[in-house]
């Protein structure tokens, strides 16, 4: 063959021992293997072929599950979590060394006071001294109040009474001479008009109204 | 190595396939002609019959699946080696990986193989090649295979492998050099 006879020249330009030797398998195969290959791999890619070709079963599941199941199913597993837990003990399982919280505060202010020393020391007022300086702000709101409650009472009063002081200082013969000769009202004459005749102007209802105290 | 009337009889061998009465007698004919020359490529490269038997099945049922897409832009032959040597470096890639071995234990795992097969005796020289040829990587041992025992043109082997011819002679080259070396004992 000229390609056997390709190889062997290769081979030969490459020097190579292999170019002589006899290119043989050495390898067993079983009899019969080669006759029967073919209808074997027709076997398996039948096989293979039924294998993808599932009948269309149904896919519906045949069991029930009770009404509102799904709908309450969330609800039931964190309420079951919360009921789990419901026996656990209050109490953690956890130790804290003697003293820890008698000595705690004194170990944070002197950490806080390490970290900034150059702070200026906060004011601490006496417990006293501010009870006192509480109870004059109270006292001092209290005569604000007093004050102006006093005052707008004074002003209130200055107005009212100043009407009846000023009736009170017009004699009362005058007040007598107004009363006779102011017109009589005709009692008679009043009843008897149609007050749907009257041509009366809104604006003097109103005033009239206003005047005779009407809301 | 297929010529011009072997192409024309790989076209027919397609064209009736893709004949739905005709699918089944055409794959058989198929199988018949290529079975021997992908069986022993692939054995060179696994050693033991089993393994050889089940990747060269699950080829020819790839070859089923997939005949039908065939374009015929290369050789059926090409394609045939592609599928049978992919198949055969993925096997020996899982092989590797489920025994966890590095690439040097690798060596000895295939050695161990050999040394278990049939009528195995070191000391006639086509057991020894084959011993060589199981010290070279997977690829080189591909290369040195399809050349020497297939006789494939640089060529088609670049088709199968996806490789420049250049670089396919380079890697045969150096292949020769190392099984001739194991042989003479350097």
């Amino acid at each position: 063959m000229n390609k056997r006879n390709d190889i062997s020249i290769e081979l030969r330009d490459m020097n190579s021992v292999l170019a002589d030797m006899p290119r043989t398998m050495p390898y067993h195969v079983p009899a019969g293997y080669f006759d029967q290959l073919p209808d074997n791999v027709h076997a398996t890619i039948k096989n293979i072929n039924e294998a993808e070709n599932v009948p269309a079963w149904s896919k519906k599941m045949p069991y029930s599950v009770p009404v509102n199941y799904f709908n309450e199913l969330t609800g039931n597993i964190i309420a079951g979590a919360f009921t789990e837990n419901a026996d656990l003990p209050e109490q953690l399982p956890y130790t804290v060394p003697a003293g820890y919280f008698e000595n705690l505060p004194a170990q944070i202010l002197a950490a806080a006071k390490a970290e900034s020393p150059a702070k200026k020391e906060t004011k601490v007022i006496p417990l006293q001294k501010r009870h006192i300086f509480r109870q004059m702000r109270w006292l001092a709101a209290a005569v604000l109040i007093l004050g102006i409650g006093i005052g707008s009472y004074s002003i209130i009063n200055r107005g009212q009474s100043s009407t009846e002081n000023m009736l009170a200082s017009v004699p009362a013969n005058d007040i007598q001479d107004y009363l006779q000769h102011t017109d009589r009202i005709d009692v008679d004459r009043v009843l008897s008009t149609d007050i749907n005749n009257l041509q009366l102007d809104n604006k003097d209802i109103i005033q009239y109204l206003n005047e005779t105290g009407w809301d | 190595m297929p010529d011009t009337t072997d192409q024309v009889s790989d076209h027919m061998l397609v064209a009736s396939f893709k004949d739905e009465k005709l699918r089944e007698a055409s794959f058989t004919q198929l199988v018949r002609k290529y079975q021997e020359r992908l069986y022993w490529h692939i054995r060179r490269m696994v050693i033991e019959h089993e393994d050889t038997n089940d990747i060269l099945q699950n080829v020819f049922i790839k070859v089923w699946k997939n005949l039908d897409d065939f374009r015929e832009e290369s050789n059926l032959y090409t394609w045939l080696y592609r599928i049978g040597t992919n198949e055969a470096l993925t096997w020996i890639d899982q092989k590797k990986r489920r025994t966890s071995v590095s690439l040097s234990d690798n060596e000895d795992i295939f050695s161990e193989r050999l040394h278990a097969q049939k009528d195995f005796d070191p000391n006639k020289i086509e057991w020894k090649l084959q011993q060589a040829i199981q010290t070279l990587p997977e690829k080189q041992r591909v290369v040195f295979n399809l050349r020497y025992y297939d006789e494939m043109p640089y060529e088609e082997m670049s088709g199968v492998l996806g490789t420049s011819v250049g670089a396919l002679k380079a890697s045969y080259h150096h292949a020769v050099k190392k099984v001739q070396s194991f042989i003479s004992g350097d």
